[in-house]
C-alpha cells in the first residue's frame, strides 16, 4: 500500500460516524453563548459605572450631591435572567421583597451577616458547586457587586443566599478612599426556615 | 455561505476529525457541538476565516485539554477501542484488518500525531494548511504523519509500495 492507500484504510473505519445533534440545538447552544457574552458586557459596564460613582461620592471635596443612585437595582433580562447590581448598603429587606416578587427565592443580608435561621441546602461540594455554576453566571460578577441569577436554572425548594459587605481602601494622606463590595453567596432551603 | 449549509456540509468531517483526537465518540460529539455553537455565535468571524471547518476542529480540540486539564480524574479510561462508536467495528477492510483495530490502532498514536491524523487525513488540509492550524512548522506536521503512518503498517505488516 502506498501512502493515499493508508490514508484511505484510516479514514474508511470512520465512514458510517455520523454527528447526531441536530441544527436547532446547536443554534440554541450559540444563542445561550451569545445571551451570556452580552450579560458579561452589560455587567462588567454596571460595575464599572457604580464603582465609579461611589468613588465620586466619597471624595472629601466632591460634590456629593451631583450624584444621586438608588442604593441597589434589579434588572430583568431576556431568558428569565435577573441582573442585581448592589450600590449602597441600604434597605437589604427591599431588595429581598423585590426579587421574591419577581419569582427568585432570595433572602439578602447586608454587612456579611450569616443566614440568622437559614438551613443550607444539603448536598456533596461537587453538587453544590454544579447547582451554584448554573444559577449564577460567576464570570461577569468580579467585585460581587452584581449577581447575574438564571431563575430557570434554581430548582425547587432551593433558595438563594445573598450577602454583600463593603471593602474599603484607604490611599495616602488626601484622604481619599474607594470602596468596593465583596458579595457572596450561597444555596439555602427556599422556604420555612428563612425569615 | 450561511450557517445552516456550513453545518450540514461539516458536521460529519469534524465530528470524525475531533473524534480521533479524543477517541470517545461522547466527548467528541460534545465537544463538537460545543465549538460549532462558538462559530454560531461568531459567525461573521468564522465566515471569514481562510478554514472554518479546522477552526471548528482546532476550538472543540482546544476544548478538549483544557476540559482534561481542569478535571484529569475525569479523563475517560484508555481502552483498547474507541468509546460509543456504532456496530461497525467488525467490518472487514480487507486483508483481514478489522475497521475496530485500525480504529484502535490510532487511538495508541501519540496526541500530535492523533492531532495530525485529525486535521490532514479527515479534513483533508495540506501540510502548509495544516501546519498553520497546528500551530507547527511544515516539516513537524510531515514528520508526524509519517509516523502514524509507519505505525500503522507496522502494526498490520502492511508493506509500503509505490
Amino acid at each position: 500500500m502506498n501512502d493515499n492507500d493508508m490514508v484511505q484504510l484510516m479514514r474508511e473505519p470512520f465512514e458510517h460516524v455520523h454527528a447526531a445533534t441536530a441544527l436547532s440545538a446547536v443554534v440554541r447552544q450559540g444563542r445561550a453563548l451569545r445571551r451570556r457574552r452580552c450579560l458579561a458586557r452589560w455587567g462588567g459596564v454596571v460595575t464599572l459605572g457604580a464603582v465609579g460613582a461611589l468613588a465620586v461620592t466619597l471624595l472629601p471635596n466632591g460634590s456629593p450631591d451631583a450624584v444621586s443612585l438608588a442604593a441597589w437595582a434589579v434588572a430583568e433580562r431576556p431568558h428569565h435572567v435577573i441582573v442585581v447590581n448592589v450600590r449602597e448598603l441600604r434597605d437589604p429587606g427591599g431588595l429581598q421583597r423585590m426579587l421574591r416578587a419577581d419569582g427568585v427565592p432570595a433572602t439578602v443580608r447586608f454587612n456579611g451577616q450569616s443566614p440568622p435561621r437559614c438551613l443550607f441546602y444539603p448536598g456533596t461540594p461537587s453538587q453544590i458547586f454544579s447547582l451554584t455554576k448554573n444559577i449564577f453566571y460567576s464570570a461577569w460578577a468580579p467585585n460581587g457587586a452584581t449577581f447575574t441569577i438564571d431563575t430557570t436554572a434554581i430548582p425547587d425548594h432551593v433558595g438563594l443566599w445573598l450577602t454583600v459587605s463593603p471593602v474599603r481602601t484607604a490611599t495616602g494622606n488626601g484622604g481619599t478612599s474607594t470602596v468596593s463590595f465583596s458579595g457572596s453567596e450561597a444555596l439555602v432551603y427556599a422556604s420555612g426556615h428563612c425569615p | 455561505m450561511d450557517f445552516a449549509q456550513f453545518y450540514a456540509e461539516s458536521k460529519d468531517v469534524c465530528l470524525r476529525a475531533v473524534l480521533v483526537g479524543v477517541g470517545d465518540l461522547d466527548t467528541a460529539q460534545d465537544l463538537v457541538d460545543e465549538a460549532f455553537a462558538r462559530a454560531w455565535a461568531s459567525w461573521r468571524k468564522v465566515r471569514s476565516h481562510p478554514a472554518p471547518q479546522a477552526w471548528v476542529v482546532r476550538v472543540a480540540l482546544n476544548a478538549g485539554v483544557s476540559a482534561w486539564r481542569r478535571a484529569p480524574r475525569e479523563r475517560p479510561v484508555a481502552g483498547d477501542g474507541m468509546a460509543g462508536l456504532p456496530d461497525t467495528a467488525g467490518v472487514d477492510l480487507g486483508d483481514g484488518i478489522v475497521a475496530g483495530d485500525i480504529m484502535a490502532a490510532l487511538k495508541r498514536l501519540p496526541l500530535r500525531q492523533r492531532q495530525v491524523v485529525a486535521f490532514r487525513v479527515f479534513l483533508d488540509m495540506d501540510t502548509a494548511n495544516a501546519a498553520r492550524a497546528l500551530g507547527m512548522a511544515p516539516g513537524t506536521v510531515r514528520a508526524h504523519l509519517a509516523r502514524a503512518i509507519a505505525t500503522l503498517r507496522h502494526e498490520f505488516a502492511i508493506e509500503e509500495r509505490g
